[in-house]
């Protein structure tokens, strides 16, 4: 049993990376993320589940990085949105992912702080359905706020994102990150 | 806002949920996918000293498909039983109302025994379970035990569990080959707790004859409720538009309509009233093979 | 140089998006300073009530606890506040960081808790029990007026905050001598900005010298900075506020927090670094407050259409507190001064009464009264229009303002500097090709939805200048400076005094540099929001920051590179007269093939000078600044469609189109931007977000559950034309464009909503148009009424004539 008080050791695969960090069960998993590992691309705007700023891939699968807690996460795989680029590159640059690209092009964000929970959940809407439609894509995302773009440039990005997917015929799970398309 | 401190512990099996349950008691609250419960108890208005979870025990994770009925068990998120081709095969009404419940991301770890445990009155599978006269199976640490939809749900938030009890599986009979289904709901936006839903089934005979009808209503009272009035007028009559708009008509007969911020009493009828017409129609032009499928 | 063949006008991606895409933007919550405590609040959990004791015995004890601080401790060291303006007769009570003997609204203040982590601190904040006598709440802003009210603050001796009068002319002879008058009442709903990134602070004192510096998620940090300063003894100098990301604000984080100020405060009393970050639950119950306007109006025609007269009662629900610096009238103000908006209205009369209640305070809000404004003034348009057998479109022609009558001063003393007002419409109605809308309604019809389509025109107030807060005497200005610098490889630094909160200020600045200064945009990097570095700004806030951030950009970029030129014209032997900086080359104008890289001018301004004359001036640094009108009004015009589910009473937002006219597009991409997210919030109010409070002042919608945001299903496509009309005033011609969405939607959504009822003889008067409302005004117009009466404000009854 992990005692309330008693921070804990929790190990997940974070962007294809083993980190180890101390929690105790009341810490969620955007907590977690946000300050046990320095990885604040996550962010908390409703602590709710409502707003999906936390949205984060728990072994392939968007979820609310709220709603579970770190120590349900122990030995899971996470991709967070840092993890979308490939960072490090040896060159000193970061290489934008594609729908990153496409959120540029459109300026699918303003203030930004929904953006990581929209990147997160629409890499895995894409993935699972890539012929996804614009409408598709309004219904697929309705669990995640945006408070200041109106969410038509988010549509754009992301059907862009998908159908430039469909023409080059890449399959969409190699174009995203760590994970890949298993189902529960 | 911040949770509560709890103790936690990840049950490896059923036995070892209900025997922590056993040592526990009231002390203690199983976590599923936590989608109602945690945003419960960061609010502080649930703070259980234990949290037993069961979402990767073993023997928890399981479904079973028969012709007659669907068993999913308790670690089974609402999110793979929608996704689940088996389960949309045999129960194409049961996948239906998965899609409805909440988003996609809430859906990948909320887990349909769940949300029959936490028994919002609002929500969709209560309903379905209700519609279907579906059972839920409740484990503790010395007996397991079936309990009927109608004897579970007892109010808002509030089942015939005892605090030492875990529903480990939700039974949902499947429906004849010949019958049509709805779930329709009114909601403010996609994905919220419907203002007022409801599931419907019906049969009928090849003359078009209502043989069977099945219509829970959910967000409008304190638990779902059988529109009673409305399947008695139903059951035995050719099925017509006109047939539909009468039995809509008496759908909240004796239903204590509670109003909130969200919608009015008079709203959630009236409202509830065409959405119900709406709904026979619907599953009516599901039925297959009879002439009433056209009506 | 030609500006069009520049940066200037160019669909820019913007330089704020890459680290923010890559998770590595830097939100309030995102830096944590070492040895850093966390505060949280225990806050009232009634709207009105006297203290009577507050124990912290068992939370000072609690584990991981290290101070509980209640007004006793924070008052000795920091100052009440209220904000006033000098508004003839405009009262509030004090403000303070924690409340003092008494609680005025639910989520004030009461005492905070300072602990190892935010979840312990929580922890504490259960145990501290405060011991409450209750006291009636005041929820009802015109039953607050009357005579026999509780009152919410005792000392002011009454609930009304502030009463004006607006307009002129001989208004009851307009009504007097009209063909029809056309009057209706209606109410907006009490929101709230939401910001998706809540408010947050991160304190630290330095006891030595006595230096505060503040990690804010703020729009006015140069405000916050002169504010703090005072309230909490401390020298300007040395109070810092940084932001680097604001995930949001909408005029909601411009204001001067209870919360904020008792961070700051425990941060000196303890001396260690204090981090706040507000929950949602906190937000929905302490952020500011809007749009809380009840309003009756009438319309006096002739028979051809033409307005001879109007008249509007506002009453205006300003919550507990008049917040510092904008106070809780500005809304209710611009809500009696712009509704007269785009048209000729010779002559006009409103009356605005400001209510105190026990609800969380009323301030400013994206548009600010505007959507009000224009909502009651476009269904006033509408109905009479109606009345009058007229083509909404027609009416509106017939009595908006002619290009020939521009400059223009309204009734309400507002001068239009320039416009499209007729143009805006004539464009819009080619977008939406109103031909087609009578079939569209038929095959709704048959589907059985009603269809309709609403207009709407506007002005809207941007870029005040310093008369407009300034002259009243608020610590608000327009004359925001901005620094550019060359450095000496030649790239360009710029450090705004305004900070932005997503609208993209960096790439406009830099957009306005490259064509002002001369060189690539892409050697120019945009700092703000460390007001120890950047040069004073007075913050973001009525559509404003285009407008002044550009012209004191380009002014400085001028000086610089007239001094380029100047120290090129040594290095060419040339006349500097002769010289221009184009593209990061200096040239003899004339010989193009006489250039040298600007980055050789600057390498021997900071490194070589011994080359120079040592009179010349070499310092590449310039701070310019804004000089500019008291406003300038932008305008444009909207159309809504939606279709209405007849079973259910629900909305669906179709189709949407917006005509913009803000003078010079400095990037179109961001204007759009901004438009589309107004228009989002716009749609909101109309349709979905409703703060509830209840009979007690209990506020009901504390969650984003029950206060209901637009989520992407929610909104179509937003199809936008723009008209480019310069100001003529502004420094680049340039008009605001943040709230113009925001200010237009409301209308346009109404009113599409009624052209749908209107069908079936049905209309609703107040948002949220909820589907109940919807469904209600459906069956009564049908003869089926409802046997409750329905939840709708009461509205104020119109003043006698003075």
């Amino acid at each position: 049993m992990r005692e309330a008080h008693d921070p804990a050791p929790v190990r997940l695969t974070v962007n294809g990376r083993t980190e180890t960090g101390r929690a105790t069960p009341r810490t969620t998993l955007a907590d977690f993320l946000r300050h046990e590992l320095g990885l604040t691309g996550t962010h908390l705007g409703c602590e709710q589940g409502v707003c999906g700023a936390c949205t984060v891939l728990l072994d392939g699968q968007p979820v609310r990085g709220c709603l579970t807690l770190a120590v349900q996460a122990d030995g899971a795989r996470v991709d967070t949105v840092e993890g979308l680029s490939a960072e490090g590159g040896g060159d000193g640059r970061a290489a934008m992912h594609p729908l990153q690209e496409k959120f540029w092009e459109h300026q699918a964000l303003q203030c930004g702080f929904c953006t990581p929970g929209f990147l997160m959940a629409a890499v895995a809407a894409v993935r699972e359905q890539p012929s996804i439609t614009r409408g598709q894509i309004r219904d697929r995302l309705s669990g995640n706020i945006c408070r200041c773009t109106g969410y038509q440039p988010i549509v754009d990005a992301v059907a862009e994102y998908a159908a430039g997917l469909g023409q080059r015929g890449d399959r969409p799970d190699e174009q995203s990150p760590g994970p890949g398309d298993e189902q529960p | 806002m911040k949770l509560p401190p709890f103790a936690y512990q990840r049950a490896e099996s059923l036995a070892e949920a209900t025997s922590l349950l056993a040592e526990h008691g009231a002390d203690a609250r199983v976590l599923g996918g936590g989608q109602s419960l945690l945003p419960l108890m960061a609010l502080r208005m649930s703070r259980p000293e234990l949290l037993v979870d069961i979402t990767r025990a073993a023997d928890l994770t399981g479904y079973a498909v028969t012709g007659e009925r669907v068993v999913v068990s308790a670690a089974v998120t609402a999110r793979a039983a929608e996704t689940n081709p088996d389960i949309r095969r045999a129960h194409p009404l049961l996948t239906a109302c998965l899609a409805e419940v909440g988003h996609v991301e809430i859906r990948t770890r909320g887990t349909l025994c769940g949300s029959v445990a936490h028994a919002d009155p609002a929500a969709e599978l209560p309903a379905l379970l209700l519609a279907l006269d579906g059972a839920v199976r409740v484990a503790c640490a010395r007996r397991r035990r079936r309990i009927a939809a109608a004897d579970f749900l007892r109010g808002p938030y509030l089942t015939a569990l005892d605090e030492r009890e875990l529903v480990a599986g939700v039974e949902l009979p499947c429906l004849s080959p010949t019958a049509g289904w709805s779930v329709r709901e009114i909601a403010r936006r996609r994905g919220d707790f419907a203002l007022v839903g409801v599931v419907t089934v019906l049969d009928a005979d090849a003359g078009g004859r209502c043989t069977q009808a099945r219509i829970a209503l959910f967000g409008v009272a304190a638990v779902p409720v059988r529109a009673a009035a409305a399947e008695r007028a139903l059951v035995g009559e050719p099925l017509s538009p006109r047939l539909f708009t009468e039995a809509a008509g008496c759908a909240f007969d004796g239903v204590a309509i509670l109003g909130d911020l969200h919608g009015s009493a008079t709203y959630r009828r009236r409202a509830g009233t065409r959405l119900v017409q709406r709904s026979l129609a619907e599953a009516a032009g599901r039925l297959s093979a009879t002439e009433a499928a056209h009506a | 140089m030609s500006l069009t063949e520049g940066w200037v006008g160019r669909r820019v991606r913007r330089v704020e998006d890459p680290r923010i895409l890559l998770g590595r933007g830097r939100f309030a919550d995102d830096v944590t300073p070492s040895r850093c405590l966390h505060a949280a609040f225990v806050r009232s959990p009634v709207a009105h009530a006297a203290i009577t004791a507050i124990d912290v015995a068992a939370a000072r004890r609690a584990e991981g606890v290290h101070a509980v601080y209640t007004a006793a401790d924070v008052d000795p060291i920091c100052r009440s506040w209220k904000g006033l303006l000098d508004w003839p007769g405009l009262v509030s009570g004090d403000q303070r960081p924690l409340a003092t003997g008494k609680v005025h609204y639910v989520g004030e203040p009461v005492a905070v808790v300072v602990a190892e982590s935010r979840a312990l601190a929580e922890d504490a904040v259960e145990l501290v029990e405060v011991e409450y006598a209750e006291l009636a709440a005041v929820t009802d802003p015109i039953r607050a007026l009357g005579a026999d009210s509780v009152l919410v603050h005792e000392e002011l001796g009454t609930n009304l905050a502030f009463e004006g009068r607006f307009g002129g002319g001989d208004v009851e002879a307009a009504f007097a001598g009209a063909a029809e008058v056309v009057e209706i009442g209606m109410s907006t709903a009490r929101h709230t900005a939401t910001a998706i990134e809540p408010r947050g602070a991160v304190a630290e004192f330095d006891p030595v010298a006595r230096a505060l510096t503040v990690r804010l998620s703020t729009q006015a940090p140069h405000l916050l900075q002169s504010t703090f300063a005072e309230l909490l003894g401390l020298r300007e100098s040395s109070v810092r506020i940084l932001t680097d990301e604001v995930g949001g604000a909408f005029g909601m984080k411009a204001h001067v927090y209870p919360d904020e100020l008792a961070t700051c405060a425990a941060t000196i009393l303890l001396g260690r670094p204090v981090k706040w970050i507000q929950d949602r639950v906190e937000a929905l119950q302490s952020d500011t407050q809007a749009r809380d306007e009840r309003v009756v109006a009438a319309l006096a025609l002739a028979a051809d259409g033409t307005i001879a007269g109007m008249r509007a009662e506002v009453v205006s629900d300003g919550g507990a507190f008049s917040v510092y610096p904008r106070t809780m009238v500005t809304e209710g103000i611009q809500v009696a001064t712009i509704m007269p908006g785009p048209y000729r209205v010779p002559v006009y009369r409103a009356h605005l009464r400001v209510a105190i209640t026990n609800k969380a305070p009323l301030a400013v809000y994206r548009g600010v009264g505007h959507p009000v404004a224009v909502l009651v003034m476009e269904a006033l348009m509408d109905e009479a229009a109606r009345r009058l057998g007229l083509d909404p479109a027609e009416l509106r022609r017939r009595n908006l303002i002619n290009p020939d009558e521009l400059p223009f001063t309204s009734v309400t003393g507002h001068v239009y500097d320039s416009g499209s007002h007729q143009e805006s419409l004539r464009v819009l109605l080619r977008d939406i090709a109103p031909g087609t809308l009578a079939e569209r309604k038929e095959r709704a019809r048959d589907r059985g939805a009603l269809l309709g389509v609403g207009l709407a025109c506007f002005v809207e107030v941007t870029a005040p200048g310093v008369a407009f807060y300034g002259a009243r005497g608020a610590p608000i200005t327009a004359h925001d400076q901005v620094e550019v610098r060359m450095e000496a490889d030649g790239s360009v630094t710029v450090l705004l005094g305004t900070p932005g909160q997503g609208q993209g200020l960096h790439t406009t600045a830099a957009q306005v540099v490259a064509d002002h200064l001369g060189v690539p945009f892409d050697r120019i990097t945009v700092l703000s929001g460390d007001t120890k570095t950047v040069p004073h700004g007075t913050g973001v806030w009525a559509s404003r920051s285009a407008v002044v951030s550009s012209g004191a950009a380009a002014s400085a970029a001028h000086q610089v590179r007239d001094r380029l030129l100047a120290i090129a014209g040594h290095l060419m032997e040339a006349d500097p007269a002769d010289l221009e900086l184009v593209g990061g080359e200096v040239r003899v104008v004339g010989a193009p093939g006489t250039r040298i890289d600007v980055g050789e001018v600057a390498e021997v301004a900071h490194w070589r000078t011994q080359k120079l004359p040592p009179e010349l001036r070499v310092g590449l640094s310039v701070v310019g600044e804004y000089v500019g009108p008291n406003v300038t009004f932008n305008n444009g015009a909207h159309a809504a469609v939606v279709e209405i589910d007849e079973d259910s009473g629900l909305v669906r937002l179709v189709d949407y189109s917006c005509v913009e006219d803000c003078g010079v597009l400095i990037n179109p991409s961001i204007v759009d931007g901004q438009i589309r997210g107004g228009v989002a919030q716009g749609v909101g109010g109309a349709l979905l977000e409703r703060l509830y409070y209840d009979e007690n002042g209990q506020l009901l919608t504390s969650t984003l559950l029950d206060y209901l945001l637009p989520a992407g299903p929610d909104l179509p496509d937003i199809h936008i034309s723009h008209i480019e009309t310069p100001s003529p005033i502004t420094m680049l011609g340039v008009k605001g464009a943040g709230e113009a969405g925001a200010a237009g939607a409301p209308a346009a959504v109404h009113n599409a909503v009624n052209d749908a009822l209107a069908q079936r003889g049905a209309r609703v008067w107040h948002q949220p148009i909820t589907p109940e409302r919807v469904l209600r005004a459906l069956d009564e117009a049908a003869g089926r009424p409802w046997p409750e009466p329905p939840d709708d404000p009461t509205l104020p009854t119109p003043e006698e004539a003075p």
